[in-house]
């Protein structure tokens, strides 16, 4: 897209007072600008796309003094340089070296009239730099009008771009979340300039890119969207539902385009055709064309829009400095996951390699109170750096709960319900992968809370309710855990209507006495919804029995607080991270295995009238009055036991929900908090196993899965003599 | 087992560097650049419910790798362990992920320069052999050396021995 975003920059002059800060911060950026264009390669794409939006960002803050004398010539200067890089970027001109001196030239030019500007403005008057007239871009540029109807071509991508394209799919997602972020932002406060802006520079980036890129739908998309949010930046068109809907589609089709780039990338392929896109581009159309009909007061003239021209510009001239000054202050660096990861392995080592020097310390040189004090202090950094590569990994939960946000919004819009979502301890932080893997059960409760949850405005009402419903999200640490509280004021839960429809559906016997948090918890069985009705939202009953088993998978728990007519909490609670389990270690012969504390109820050495068998091979331990089966780890592992005693070994009572069993092992080493490892690529999955971990010895000891153990000797049971 | 289509893209550039181990009295070779190090053998923790080549799992610096017994992999007759014996970490990718795995040798001999013209394909030796994880046979001096193609060794779609769990 060559098309230049500003080309008919026709701003009236205000009489707003000029600000010398914002001018000299935006002298001071064209000055850094020029040094990099000194520094900068025709040949290197990223740089002068950089450059390039770099220049964008000053046009922002040029046309935001535009009050200013030679602001507009400045602000010419400014898009004709853009325009030359985006020429030189897609080849387009002859002798890229001369064009890009010519940028430099225009810079300069710019340079020049902001300068006299400032000079100029206590005295402000009409005496203009006007004929300090910048030299005219190449004719190139006249764009051939966007004409939609015609599908666009994707021409195969080009092998070179391909490290591009992958670094362009990734930031192009960041951008539409802060576009969709802010774009919701709007939605609340219409005249939220700060936000347009946001969103139109998260489209004119895509724009830029997709254009290097030759990525053709994507680049209409941007371009229209883009259009349609200029003209709200240039207050000729208001903020409304219109609006709202038809970018927030944008961001979805951008979404899917980005997905299909990423997939074509990969393939070598051209992206597929979007068929929606076309219908998509004359809405947008429309959109921008179509002011007058949901007009709010102000808008439809900007001619004469005078105060808004003032009130809009104070916040734009503010905030592209501070915009800037911002990235440099979190000054962050993207690394590889991968390399996170060997970090973390490495640090992990090293406490190991530690932990062996302080036994040796321990038993070789008792009295050597220097090598005792450093090991001492080296064991301490060790510890110290351990939490900190720990912490690496470690993300706030706020990126996760800002897409709620937008998924309550388009359940609130399609039930036809009032809810507001509150949001609390999204600075949280968790394991990067934790956050991943909640993802998805989060938007089911999400979606059942807005669904079962909150009802309708006139029954709330009768109810004595405001009309609003409220879901409140709310993440906090708690005891090495986080808590994550999914709540609302709906209607709660009904323990009748639960136990009713589990009755029918045959999941619990009529004769059966439950407590009530167990009647809660029938909710997660699958195949159990008591949505009176099932909708395309939720209802049915596929969603709950997931939710459990995904939270189970990564070792959490989930439970339920209700009160009928006044709303539920659930609470999920998940482990920090999932790279750290707390384990007993357990020895069967020479074998050491780790079994996880979550999964232990307790361990009993039996007296040998608590054993007892069912036709002599079906071996069961009587506890406390329940008659659970006995597994011999040993025979599930196949593995030399030191004893095939019961009553010489110990019996570990697993549970795996409403589960129970007993394991023989022929004793408890201890508890301690290893590292959970994958068993590599070579083994795969192993049924009973769920990963390694390196002990204080420097071997490896196997995690045991306990469901997956379940499983196996539920399997094994009958074929076993 | 015809393995004459898909080895042929390899048959171009077989020449090069390969680090050369004995099983028995037998010589292999392996592409050096697939070989990240050579360790002692150390403990092993047997993992459950594996094909019997696989001998476990242990501790390369933090990272837990598999380790395949090579012997057993070529369904030889095991060997007693020595102070030669020894494990090649190699390193394999599959679908673009890298991963290291450990193989059981009886002794490390070697690096050997190979050039294209001393590498033979394999014999076809019947049914009683599997050839498709040999890369090529080299010549050097009076020795052969069984190259070895290690991607198909370690995961070759044919099973070169039952599974413990077949047994």
């Amino acid at each position: 897209m060559s098309r230049p975003d500003q080309t008919g920059v026709d701003k009236q002059l205000t009489a707003s007072t000029p600000s010398i800060e914002a001018c000299d911060a935006l002298l001071s950026s064209i000055d850094q600008l020029t040094a990099q264009l000194l520094a900068a390669d025709p040949e290197d794409l990223p740089s002068l796309a950089h450059v390039h939006e770099e220049l964008l960002k000053l046009s922002a803050g040029i046309e935001s003094q535009s009050a200013r004398t030679g602001a507009i010539d400045a602000h010419k200067a400014a898009t004709q340089a853009q325009k030359l890089i985006e020429l030189i970027v897609l080849r387009e001109v002859d002798d890229a070296h001369a064009a890009l001196q010519q940028v430099t030239q225009l810079i300069n030019d710019m340079r020049s009239c902001l300068e006299s500007s400032a000079s100029a403005a206590a005295q402000p008057s009409e005496m203009r730099s006007g004929e300090s007239r910048p030299s005219q871009p190449p004719a190139a540029v006249a764009a051939p009008s966007h004409a939609s109807a015609q599908p666009l071509e994707e021409a195969p991508l080009n092998p070179a771009d391909l490290p591009l394209l992958s670094e362009f799919t990734e930031e192009a997602r960041s951008h539409l979340e802060t576009a969709e972020t802010e774009l919701l932002k709007l939605e609340d406060t219409p005249d939220n300039l700060e936000a347009v802006n946001a969103i139109f520079r998260a489209f004119h980036t895509i724009k830029g890119v997709a254009g290097f890129l030759n990525l053709r739908q994507i680049g209409a998309l941007a371009h229209a969207a883009e259009s349609l949010l200029d003209l709200v930046r240039k207050n000729q068109r208001a903020v409304d539902q219109q609006l709202v809907d038809v970018i927030l589609q944008s961001i979805d089709m951008m979404k899917l385009l980005v997905a299909a780039g990423e997939l074509a990338g990969k393939a070598n392929t051209a992206i597929g055709h979007q068929p929606e896109l076309p219908a998509l581009l004359e809405r947008l159309q429309r959109a921008a064309t179509w002011p007058a009909d949901n007009a709010v007061p102000q808008s439809p003239a900007s001619s004469t829009a005078v105060p808004a021209a003032t009130d809009h510009a104070a916040p734009t001239g503010d905030s592209s400095p501070t915009a800037s000054t911002r990235r440099v202050g979190e000054s962050t660096i993207k690394v590889s996951t991968s390399r996170l990861d060997s970090l973390i392995n490495m640090v992990g080592e090293l406490v190991i390699a530690q932990a062996m020097v302080n036994q040796d310390m321990a038993t070789l040189s008792a009295g050597n109170h220097r090598l005792v004090r450093h090991v001492t202090q080296t064991g301490k950094i060790v510890r110290e750096l351990q939490d900190l590569a720990m912490s690496m990994r470690m993300v706030p939960i706020g990126g996760l709960f800002q897409k709620m946000t937008r998924l309550v919004r388009d359940l609130a819009h399609k039930l036809g319900k009032q809810i507001d979502l509150e949001i609390s301890g999204a600075e949280t932080e968790l394991d990067r992968n934790v956050v991943d893997a909640i993802g998805d059960p989060l938007v089911h409760m999400v979606r059942n809370a807005a669904d079962h949850g909150i009802e309708p405005p006139d029954l709330r009402i009768a109810a004595g309710k405001p009309a609003t419903g409220m879901i409140r999200l709310h993440a906090r640490h708690e005891a090495g855990c986080i808590v994550i509280e999914i709540a609302n004021d709906g209607r709660g839960l009904s323990k009748e209507r639960i136990l009713r429809k589990a009755i029918a559906n045959g999941i619990v016997q009529p004769s059966q006495e439950l407590s009530d948090a167990e009647i809660y918890k029938l909710i997660f069985h699958a195949g159990l919804s008591t949505a009176e009705k099932i909708s395309d939202v939720s209802g049915r009953g596929v969603g709950m029995d997931v939710v459990r088993k995904n939270i189970e998978a990564l070792r959490g728990r989930i439970d339920i607080t209700t009160t009928e007519g006044q709303g539920s909490v659930f609470t999920i609670r998940l482990p920090l991270t999932l790279a750290v389990i707390d384990g007993l270690v357990a020895r069967v012969g020479k074998n050491r295995y780790i079994l996880p504390t979550t999964s232990i109820e307790q361990s009993i050495r039996p007296t040998p009238d608590q054993l007892s068998t069912v036709q002599q091979r079906g071996e069961m331990v009587t506890v406390r009055g329940s008659v659970l089966p006995l597994f011999r780890l040993h025979r599930l592992f196949g593995v030399n036991p030191a004893s095939e005693d019961p009553t010489q070994g110990l019996v570990v009572i697993v549970r795996d929900n409403a589960r129970r069993a007993c394991l023989l092992v022929n004793e408890l080493l201890g508890q301690q908090q290893v590292v959970i490892k994958s068993l590599g690529d070579g083994i795969g999955r192993v049924t009973g196993v769920s990963g390694g971990a390196i002990l204080g010895d420097g071997t490896v000891s196997l995690i045991l899965d306990i469901p997956g153990l379940l499983e196996l000797a539920a399997g094994r049971a009958g074929d076993q003599p | 087992m015809s393995t004459e289509a898909t080895a042929a893209p390899l048959r171009s550039a077989r020449g090069g560097k390969y680090l050369t181990f004995a099983l028995g009295h037998e010589e292999y070779g392996l592409e050096i650049l697939k070989v990240r190090e050579i360790i002692g053998s150390m403990e092993i923790t047997a993992v459950p419910r594996t094909p019997r080549h696989v001998k476990g799992v242990i501790n390369l610096r933090g990272q837990v790798i598999s380790v395949i017994d090579l012997r057993s992999r070529f369904a030889m007759e095991p060997a007693e362990q020595t102070d030669e014996t020894c494990i090649i970490v190699v390193e394999t990718s599959v679908d673009g992920r890298t991963h290291n795995t450990g193989i059981i040798v009886d002794r490390v001999k070697e690096v050997l320069d190979i050039s294209q013209e001393q590498i033979e394909d394999a014999p076809s030796f019947g049914d009683s052999v599997s050839s498709n994880f040999i890369l090529g046979m080299g010549k050097v001096g009076e020795s052969v050396k069984i190259l070895l193609d290690i991607d198909r060794v370690l995961d070759g779609p044919d099973a070169l021995t039952p599974t413990a769990e077949a047994a």
